[in-house]
């Protein structure tokens, strides 16, 4: 057992530190600070995104021929690591979850099309799983495919449809045997979302986050838009799944916030003789988030380890989601416990510490805990998947 | 990045199942349970097949200084619900011996733990919070180390 990153590991990390110190621009910040961007899909966001494309890191684990480094998966973990503690929006889910799936599984026009310009940074994703009759129990959804004489037919309505306000494509999950039981009758698919039967209405949820529902109404995709064997969709949707929530719970931005509680603490004053940071209780805090992350750190470290040679497993991932966003929660309200009262306005106001990153950080943590599946469901998971008890639903 | 046990570790963690599966036994937990006891029994099979050497270096007679080793071994006593406590023998004295003793003390405190002799630790005292400031004393008087105080919760002392 060697459990540290290696020295080409180590030397990456500060590398990439150095990078995102160039890359992240006083213009691209001012526009990550105004509401309608902080998600990403603004213009500088979108330079940003181009530039980690051609300078070659989105793909550091990816197949040379789709553009990709083929290094190991750990080096892409420290690359999202990386970038996500700069506060930076990074379209995860895209390049770590969608991204991969399409590479493998995708026509040789996704792959050529699709796959490479991912890596490119040009292109955004969206998820359309969830449907207004379907969410916990996914494999009840109703948006169908019908199969044409030139492609799929596609109609129905996807909820929840996270950062389809500014993506490219929807990778949407549709019905194609309505004969088969569930889970057996379901496809994926490609969607544009510049087709004229896309529209959708913004949902604004807690953490001035936005999501939305979609709507397809008669949008016809050729067949290369198909990704993965007809019918066949459930095992892409469980994969992308279990990558999503890995990618979720990446350890990057709570360390970076715990270091900079760490260090204004260590600078505040409150009498001559003691600074914050000397309190009994402040270190209390302070360890406790730090031993939580050290445990999460781990885990994903593990997972990552584990894809070099295999798939991610399911109960394991569903381990670090539940793990992860749970701590989130309490690490951000230890943290705020000792920056006190400032620490809970927002970045409107003149007083606010840290950019006001633990006020907007605590609230949108919730969001985690059933974003990319349930917590509860995640528990099922576990107990079916990972300690082979009787399935419960 | 390997997260991968050692051959050698797996077999520690199979052999100590079968030791322990087959020793600590519904009856023999629910003796030992309701009479507060130490099992001397367990204790002398952990030694006769050289587990209590784990993380001591060979050396002294032990099988090699990894800490990972050694964890295994609470890891299972835990997991069969051993009666037998060995922190503070095994952790607290000699992880500290091998690290801060001398070779005579090392030589003689951990052979004689590996033998399946019993140390443990004094660290706490009645009210005193504070285990850096010890209220015992220890003084020399003409070659000999005189020691007084008062120490409580050590462990099977």
């Amino acid at each position: 057992m060697l459990i540290q990153l290696n020295q080409k590991q180590s030397k990456l990390k500060d590398e990439l530190l150095e990078y995102f110190e160039g890359l992240i621009t006083p213009a691209l910040k001012a526009e990550l600070n105004n509401p309608e961007h902080f998600e990403g899909g603004g213009p500088e966001f979108k330079n940003a995104m181009r530039t980690m494309g051609e300078d070659g890191w989105i793909g550091l684990s990816w197949k040379k021929e789709l553009g990709g480094k083929e290094l190991s998966p750990m080096e892409q973990y420290i690359f999202v690591e990386t970038v996500m503690r700069t506060g930076f929006p990074f379209p995860f889910l895209t390049t770590e979850s969608v991204g991969p799936m399409i590479a493998e599984h995708g026509s040789e026009w996704a792959k050529d099309e699709i796959a490479t310009k991912i890596l490119q940074g040009k292109l955004i994703f969206g998820i359309g799983y969830s449907e207004p009759n379907s969410g916990t129990d996914l494999a009840s959804l109703q948006t169908k495919a019908i199969k044409e004489s030139d492609g799929y037919l596609i109609n129905g309505q996807k909820m929840w449809t996270s950062l389809a306000n500014f993506s490219d494509y929807i990778w949407l999950a549709a019905r194609t045997d309505f004969e088969a039981k569930n889970h057996k009758g379901i496809s994926m698919f490609i969607v544009p979302t510049d087709d004229p039967g896309f529209s959708m209405s913004a949902i604004n949820t807690l953490g001035d986050v936005r999501t939305n529902a979609t709507f397809y109404d008669n949008i016809l995709v050729p067949e290369s838009h198909l990704v993965g064997e007809l019918n066949q969709g459930w095992s892409l949707i469980t994969s992308q799944l279990n990558l999503e929530r890995l990618a979720l719970v990446n350890h990057g931005p709570v360390e970076q916030l715990y270091k900079d509680v760490l260090k204004t603490a260590q600078s505040t004053k409150i009498d001559n003789n003691q600074y914050l940071s000397d309190l009994s209780w402040v270190k209390h805090n302070f360890a406790q988030v730090h031993s939580g992350i050290e445990a999460l750190k781990l885990i994903c470290w593990k997972q990552t380890w584990i894809m070099e040679s295999d798939q991610l497993n399911m109960a394991e991932a569903s381990v670090a989601k539940v793990y992860g966003s749970e701590f989130f929660i309490e690490a951000y309200r230890l943290l705020m416990e000792v920056m006190g009262e400032l620490s809970i306005l927002k970045n409107d106001s003149d007083l606010t510490i840290l950019n006001a990153r633990l006020e907007r950080m605590y609230r949108t943590a919730s969001i985690l805990t059933f974003g990319g599946g349930t917590n509860e469901v995640q528990r099922d998971i576990i107990a079916m998947a990972g300690l082979l008890m009787p399935r419960t639903r | 990045m390997d997260f991968s046990e050692k051959s050698h570790q797996t077999e520690i963690r199979d052999s100590l199942n079968k030791i322990l599966s087959e020793h600590c036994s519904q009856e023999l937990l629910k003796e030992y349970d309701a009479n507060f006891k130490h099992d001397e029994s367990l204790l002398s099979l952990l030694s006769a097949n050289g587990f209590l050497g784990l993380g001591l270096n060979e050396k002294y007679g032990g099988s090699g200084e990894d800490l990972y080793d050694l964890g295994i071994l609470f890891e299972r006593l835990g997991y069969h619900a051993a009666p037998l406590s060995l922190s503070g023998c095994l952790v607290d004295v000699a992880q500290t011996i091998q690290k801060f003793g001398n070779e005579e003390s090392c030589k003689e405190i951990l052979g004689s733990i590996i033998a399946g002799e019993i140390y443990t630790s004094a660290i706490l005292e009645p009210s005193n919070q504070d285990p850096e400031n010890p209220m015992t004393a220890a003084k020399i008087e003409n070659d000999q180390l005189i020691i007084s105080g008062t120490k409580y919760l050590s462990e099977i002392s």
